[in-house]
């Protein structure tokens, strides 16, 4: 839509922002002064294991909130220049919908389970695009064509426990792409889905993207979902980025031990059969009262005292785009490994 | 869903079968004599041995009951016992429609009043107007149905005036509350056309609210205090509601307490699920997707204390009925008990229990309404 050549401010900038929820304990912070900025046309994947932060970090983007969530005001969530939390009440209607989108993990649940398919479909279409009950059917069924749903006039006459979860999915992804958001935000898509049901789902929304040019962050707990579908990846732990660089950066050069142990915690077909999965030792912080220094100091392998002293901040390493919050990174440590035995660690990049 | 009615339906037949067994077995172990009873306390013995064998009374039970039956089928209710003798079938004429007119109007009350109060409360739970309507629903359900309407009589029919004020009160704080909302909504339109919008609109809500609320203080009918019009009498439709309304209201109240909790504890739950934060983040208002997402979903428990309630209206009012002096099922019941009345009871208690059966019935096929996941399981 909007000029992509033009060196405006990007599609999204997140800066600082923080998400809290009111516990009988205290403060809960499940958000920790995020910060990212992405284009249109660019897809993202947030990673991290469950509770690191990612469903509130999106729903706190979409404002999309519980009642007892607090979000401080020098966080910001600029979209298209604005504001998403200083929308008047005219904007904000619309904002949900056509300009931000959800697609939720689970189309079990997010699927109303008394109406109909079609009216599901249509209503937003309708109440966004002010479309009559004929054109909004035919864009239902231009949409359901888009996400492969065979039969689509059947299928609008239905509920949703008569589809299966790979077409509710569908459904769902339809009804989010229904009036042309600028940015899909997909919570977990495939996590309920059968694994050959996932890569389908997957693939579609690898493919939407490419062909409507929106933005879209796909929020997974599977590192391997996310590199062949993301032009970058943010890893989240304890409600922070702790890593964030573009998906072949990450991989090729990875800097954080988090994102190491992420990554040997997942089945490799190259390994012998029945070996035993590394798992990641320890329970993620407890966040009403997290560690003094580095959030994940207290699983980490390469743990020093220093690591305890002050939360680390996010450093570019190796180029400037790749961001890491370790004052450890381990792309030195390859180095120093290489130089057998360094008395000073080199300082980062 | 014509097949689901219809298996329903057919499904009634053995368990009206037993109804009718038990209405009519039951009285047959209630101790006393019909005859004797008709003879009157002078009576010989041979007296009432003629009117036993006049009645049928020595046949043997069972072919008692087969008569009895066919003659129910074929529409034939037998005759009172006591004198002038009249036909149950013309009794029940008498009775039915006043009790049913003031069970089904205490339903639609209840409804009127617990659906929006369990809107309003659910949709933002521990604000002043959920605090309010809980309060009072708390107080209604501690109220016995009694004491409810010696209150409403004496607030509707002796002191009009204090209702008139109460009313008036109570109906001006709530605008009030709400306008202050609205007010500060307004703030969040655009300077300009669009706010302008927002206050026209809003606006034009409150007059008329404000509007409906005066013409209730001032054009507040008088309710009679007791004794029954019927639509078919000569006074017409207006005295007709105006002497069915205050029992209908006391039956209203309780059920309607009740109801609003229910279905405000559903919706709360509703409202937690996903497909609800799903239509949110479709953009659509939030109190349509009150209406149109959570409602529907949260009303189970609703329709089935619904059905228990009308079946409990028709049956047994007559707390309310003697309160009122309203010529209702329930009086008949009772004075048909203590006269020893036995075809007239037998015949009152038949056509309850069908009443109820039936009733219940099509809360089992609003089920499949509601949900569609069980449409087409077993019926």
């Amino acid at each position: 839509m909007s000029e992509s050549t033009n060196p405006s401010p990007p599609l999204l900038r997140v800066r600082n922002l923080s998400t809290g929820f009111e516990t009988p304990r205290g403060l809960l912070w499940a958000v920790d002064g995020v910060s990212f900025d992405l284009d249109q046309g660019r897809t993202m994947g947030v990673v991290g294991e469950s509770g690191s932060g990612k469903s509130v970090l999106v729903r706190t983007v979409m404002n999309l909130l519980a009642a007892n969530a607090v979000v401080p005001d020098d966080g910001e969530v600029l979209f298209r220049g604005r504001n998403v939390r200083d929308l008047d009440a005219i904007e904000e209607r619309h904002f949900w919908g056509t300009e931000m989108a959800m697609v939720f993990q689970d189309p079990m649940t997010s699927l109303n389970p008394v109406k109909r398919i079609g009216r599901q479909l249509t209503e937003s279409i309708r109440f966004h695009l002010g479309l009559d009950d004929d054109a909004a059917t035919e864009r239902a069924l231009e949409l359901m064509n888009q996400v492969g749903i065979p039969e689509p006039k059947k299928r609008l006459r239905q509920y949703p426990h008569e589809l299966s979860g790979g077409m509710r999915q569908r459904v769902v992804i339809a009804i989010a792409l229904s009036c042309s958001p600028k940015l899909l935000i997909a919570d977990e898509p495939t996590t309920a889905l059968d694994v050959t049901v996932q890569r389908q789902i997957l693939d579609l929304l690898g493919r939407i993207q490419r062909e409507t040019d929106m933005a879209m962050i796909l929020i997974t707990h599977d590192l391997g979902v996310v590199a062949s579908y993301t032009d970058e990846i943010a890893v989240m732990y304890g409600g922070q980025i702790v890593e964030h660089a573009a998906t072949s950066d990450l991989f090729e050069d990875l800097a954080h031990p988090y994102t190491e142990a992420l990554l040997a915690s997942i089945p490799r077909i190259d390994l012998p059969s029945h070996a035993r999965l590394q798992a990641i030792g320890g329970r993620p912080p407890d966040m009403v009262a997290p560690p003094p220094g580095c959030r994940f100091a207290p699983r980490c392998a390469y743990r020093t005292d220093e690591c305890e002293a002050a939360i680390p901040e996010l450093i570019s390493v190796a180029d400037r785009m790749h961001t890491c919050r370790c004052i450890r990174p381990l792309v030195s440590h390859r180095d120093v490994a290489e130089a057998v035995v360094a008395p000073n660690r080199p300082g980062s990049s | 869903m014509l097949r689901v009615v219809g298996l329903k339906l057919a499904q009634l037949v053995p368990v009206m079968f037993v109804v009718s067994l038990a209405s009519f077995f039951i009285l047959e172990l209630i101790p006393g004599d019909a005859a004797a009873v008709i003879a009157g306390p002078q009576a010989t013995p041979e007296n009432i041995a003629n009117i036993r064998e006049q009645l049928g009374l020595n046949d043997p039970i069972v072919e008692r009951y087969l008569t009895w039956l066919g003659n129910v089928v074929t529409g034939d209710f037998g005759r009172s016992l006591l004198p002038p003798g009249r036909p149950v079938a013309d009794l029940m004429r008498a009775v039915l429609p006043v009790t049913l007119q003031i069970a089904v109007m205490a339903i639609g009350l209840a409804l009127l009043i617990s659906i929006p109060a369990a809107l309003v409360a659910a949709n933002r739970p521990n604000q002043p107007p959920d605090r309010v309507l809980s309060t009072g629903a708390f107080a209604a359900i501690s109220l016995p149905p009694f004491l409810a309407a010696l209150l409403l009589i004496f607030f509707f029919v002796f002191e009009t005036d204090l209702a008139r004020w109460g009313i008036l009160f109570t109906g001006v704080v709530a605008i009030l509350y709400y306008a202050n909302a609205a007010r500060a909504r307004a703030q969040r339109y655009p300077a300009g056309r669009h706010r302008h919008r927002y206050v026209l609109r809003t606006g034009s809500v409150f007059a008329v609210t404000t509007l409906a609320l005066v013409a209730l203080v001032v054009f507040l009918p008088d309710f009679p205090r007791q004794g029954f019009s019927r639509i078919t009498g000569s006074a017409g439709l207006g005295a007709n509601l105006r002497t069915a309304f205050l029992p209908a209201l006391t039956l209203a109240l309780t059920e309607a307490a009740v109801w609003m909790r229910l279905l405000r504890s559903d919706l709360m739950s509703t409202l937690q699920e996903d497909f609800i934060l799903a239509a949110r983040a479709k953009g659509m208002p939030r109190w349509r997707v009150l209406l149109t997402d959570a409602l529907r979903p949260s009303s189970f428990s609703l329709i089935t204390v619904l059905g228990v309630s009308l079946g409990r209206a028709v049956g047994g009012t007559v707390i309310v009925e003697r309160i009122f002096n309203l010529p209702g099922v329930g009086t008949l019941m009772v004075q048909s008990i203590v006269g020893k009345d036995i075809p007239v009871v037998q015949i009152a208690v038949l056509l309850l229990a069908s009443f109820y059966v039936l009733v219940n019935a099509g809360v089992d096929i609003a089920y499949g309404y509601l949900d569609p996941r069980i449409r087409r399981g077993r019926v």
